[in-house]
């Protein structure tokens, strides 16, 4: 009992730290910040190391006199951290980097974010250069609420000489892919024919371009759409790949991540691998990974319904609803994500959003000219907005339909387990947001 | 001197206990009786008794109650039995016994976090060593983390694996407080080693052990750092405890109300642990 209860207590500050975080009158927004200072809470992210080595801030500071703050946190952590500084009444915060398809439909419910319609009204700006998916990702019931700064799309990375070896085209389709892996499979030899997440929540984006190549979606008007014939079959060829023709143990794949299943990729056990594009950094790194020469890139493979793989914007940036400098933090987003800069951050091996930038020579010299080509086959796609269910809960929703994709890398009755995940994404959706 | 006075004195530290416990204990109780997702600009809701009763309905939370006892006894059981043996092969004299019982240590020393991350290269099972070596020695290798079967078990031996050396620590306390006399009677008595063990060391060794027991209980029963660094309480529930599931619910799905009224059930739980091991302690010092 005498340990019992700072034990207890330690659990309860922490609760008590996330709720704490404001008490007192809520701020107002005056217009301009020239000549003050803004404040930007970033992740520690290659952009935001980008923004740095560039100089832009102080390019910034003295073509405006604005000087911007940055504070940046871990991936992780940011989530948190702007949980607690965006509930503060007196906040400082005027500009936030955040992950729309992960907290944009939270953030604009818990009345964090205010919309940006002046933004993508300005010819200057020009909105129609930003890629059709992330377009979509930061924009919720009509309303757009973050200038897309870093994009991803589901790529297929492959072995040339592999493929080679056995006189394997490039999959086109999934049907291709399938039959791929199986022809690749070298289990003796330690080499696996596919590899991709299979960790339950964390699997799900990646899964998401399979389900709408099979022409399904998590929800359709409102309502769970994991138990059609389309996902079904969509869950079912993911997790035989992974299962078949996945790393051995077997359900090894299950607490694979991104880093866990780029591990066994870059380690030259396994043949092909579906995931984000915006991982590439860690393959061509030559310290970390054996198959830099040997690395082959190809747009998402289509589906019965097409090749339709998501776009989305991993990263935007956002004006806090108790912003300080409310019209100074809009006019920096609008330079900091113009043309010119994210051709300048692009170059950085940022993958940016805009189309014009992916289309000039400057802007794709930092990556492999395959890849460039491969993303840019993509672009041209009628991509998915969204990587994940579009709901206010995205960590329970990604629970849910993560369920379905473990049981089929199991082996076991996929059938079931999509109606057992779409009552309770129904049941979920009852009390989304409310 | 005026008896109201002893009030004063004891003011601060009362403050304090009021501020840094009862407080939020009380902050705590009343969240699990509201709904509310962390904003401030949507107040939360009162619900009664609402979301005790979606856990009582949840599966999840059952099972992760039913693993929480399961992964404290279990652990908690082996490392007693293995922390007394060590215990007493380290406390007969021998050459580089200082040295033993110095590198014995070693894993309490370390960091739950950063024990968890490299356990887990090493249990990875692709790329990870700990297959590597099996395999070479003609074993098939093993999903460790990744099963649905062996997870639970994996986490349990690594929680041995750190935490046996504090029942050593404490046994070998113990042990040095018993008298040498008794052994030396019940020797001339003719008692073998098996009889002394049984019928002198285990008995007044008693108090020390549930005492250890106790302490050592309420550490595994609120044990995170390591499983969330390891496995985030995957694969597919496999290794949630309540209070993975507790962080889970608050954190990630940011539905504090439902994570209070965990982390109030966690807390009777931790309670109703602390009262039977005290009860048993209390017997135990009957005994001696």
């Amino acid at each position: 009992m005498r340990r019992a209860t700072p034990v207890l207590s330690a659990l309860l500050c922490t609760a008590l730290v996330a709720a704490s975080a404001g008490c007192g009158n809520s701020g107002s927004s005056s217009d301009s910040a020239d000549g003050g200072v803004l404040n930007l809470v970033t992740a520690n992210h290659p952009w935001t190391e980008a923004v740095k080595s560039l100089g832009l801030l102080d390019e910034y500071q003295k073509a405006t006199g604005t000087k911007v703050s940055i504070e940046s946190f871990a991936e992780d952590q940011l989530t948190q951290q702007l949980t607690v500084k965006l509930n503060a009444p007196n906040s400082e915060i005027d500009v936030v980097m955040y992950r729309p398809p992960q907290e944009g439909r939270q953030f604009v419910l818990n009345g964090w974010l205010v919309e940006l319609a002046d933004l993508t009204k300005d010819g200057a700006f020009d909105w129609a250069d930003f890629q059709d998916g992330p377009r979509g990702t930061v924009t919720i019931d009509n309303k757009v609420y973050g200038a897309p700064i870093v994009t991803e799309r589901e790529i297929l990375y492959y072995r040339k000489s592999l493929l080679r070896q056995k006189g394997i085209e490039v999959p086109k389709s999934l049907d291709d892919l399938v039959a791929a892996a199986q022809k690749l499979d070298d289990k003796p030899g330690g080499v696996a024919g596919f590899i991709a997440r299979g960790k339950q929540a964390n699997a799900v984006t990646q899964f998401s371009s399979y389900l709408y190549g099979y022409g399904g979606d998590f929800i359709k008007d409102g309502k769970s759409a994991i138990n059609t014939p389309e996902a079904i079959k969509a869950f079912d060829v993911y997790g035989s790949l992974l299962r078949d023709y996945g790393p051995r143990p077997a359900d090894a794949t299950l607490q694979m991540n991104w880093p866990e299943a780029l591990a066994v990729f870059v380690q030259g056990k396994a043949a092909m691998y579906t995931d984000a594009d915006s991982i590439v950094a860690g393959m061509l790194d030559k310290q970390k990974s054996k198959i830099t020469d040997d690395l082959g890139f190809a747009p998402f493979p289509a589906g019965p319904a097409g090749a339709r793989p998501y776009q989305v914007a991993s990263w935007a940036l956002g004006v806090s609803a108790k912003a300080p400098h409310a019209a100074a933090a809009k006019r920096f987003i609008s330079w900091i994500a113009s043309k010119d800069n994210v051709l300048k951050l692009q170059q950085k091996a940022v993958p940016g959003p805009r189309l014009s930038a992916w289309s000039s020579a400057d802007g794709t010299k930092g990556f492999p000219a395959e890849y460039v080509a491969a993303l840019n086959a993509t672009m041209k796609l009628t991509t998915t907005d969204h990587d994940r269910p579009q709901v206010v809960g995205v960590a329970r929703s990604r629970e849910i339909v993560g369920s379905v994709i473990v049981a089929s890398i199991q082996g076991k009755d996929v059938a079931a387990a999509a109606a057992a995940a779409d009552k309770d994404l129904t049941e979920f959706l009852k009390t989304d947001g409310k | 001197m005026n008896r109201r006075l002893r009030w004063l004195f004891a003011s601060p530290a009362t403050l304090f206990v009021i501020l840094a416990m009862v407080f939020p204990i009380l902050y705590t109780v009343r969240l699990s009786f509201q709904s509310w997702s962390g904003s401030l600009t949507r107040a939360p809701r009162w619900v009664g008794l609402d979301n005790y009763r979606t856990l009582l309905a949840d599966g999840r939370f059952l099972d992760a109650t039913a693993r929480t006892v399961i992964f404290t006894v279990g652990a908690v059981a082996v490392e007693l039995v293995l922390g007394l043996a060590v215990a007493l092969l380290l406390e007969r004299p021998f050459r580089g016994r200082g040295l033993a019982r110095t590198v014995i240590l070693l894993p309490l020393l370390a960091t739950p976090v950063a024990i968890g991350l490299a356990w887990l290269l090493m249990l990875n099972p692709t790329v990870g060593p700990v297959n590597s070596l099996i395999t070479g020695l003609g074993l098939p290798a093993q999903p460790w983390l990744s099963s649905t079967h062996s997870v639970l078990p994996t986490l349990m031996l690594i929680d041995v694996w750190q935490w046996t050396p504090m029942m050593t620590l404490l046994c070998l306390a113990g042990l040095a407080t018993l008298p040498a006399e008794t052994y030396e009677a019940a020797a001339v008595d003719g008692a073998g080693a098996w009889q002394r063990f049984r019928r002198i060391t285990v008995p007044l060794l008693g108090p020390t052990m549930t005492a250890a027991v106790l302490l050592r209980s309420i550490d595994a029963l609120k044990t995170f750092d390591i499983i969330y660094a390891m496995t985030g309480g995957g694969p597919v529930y496999q290794s949630e405890t309540l209070n993975i599931y507790g962080y889970i619910t608050g954190f990630e799905q940011f539905q504090f109300g439902r994570a209070a009224a965990i982390v109030v059930v966690f807390f009777l739980i931790v309670l109703v642990f602390a009262i039977v091991l005290a009860k048993l302690n209390s017997r135990w010092g009957v005994v001696r």
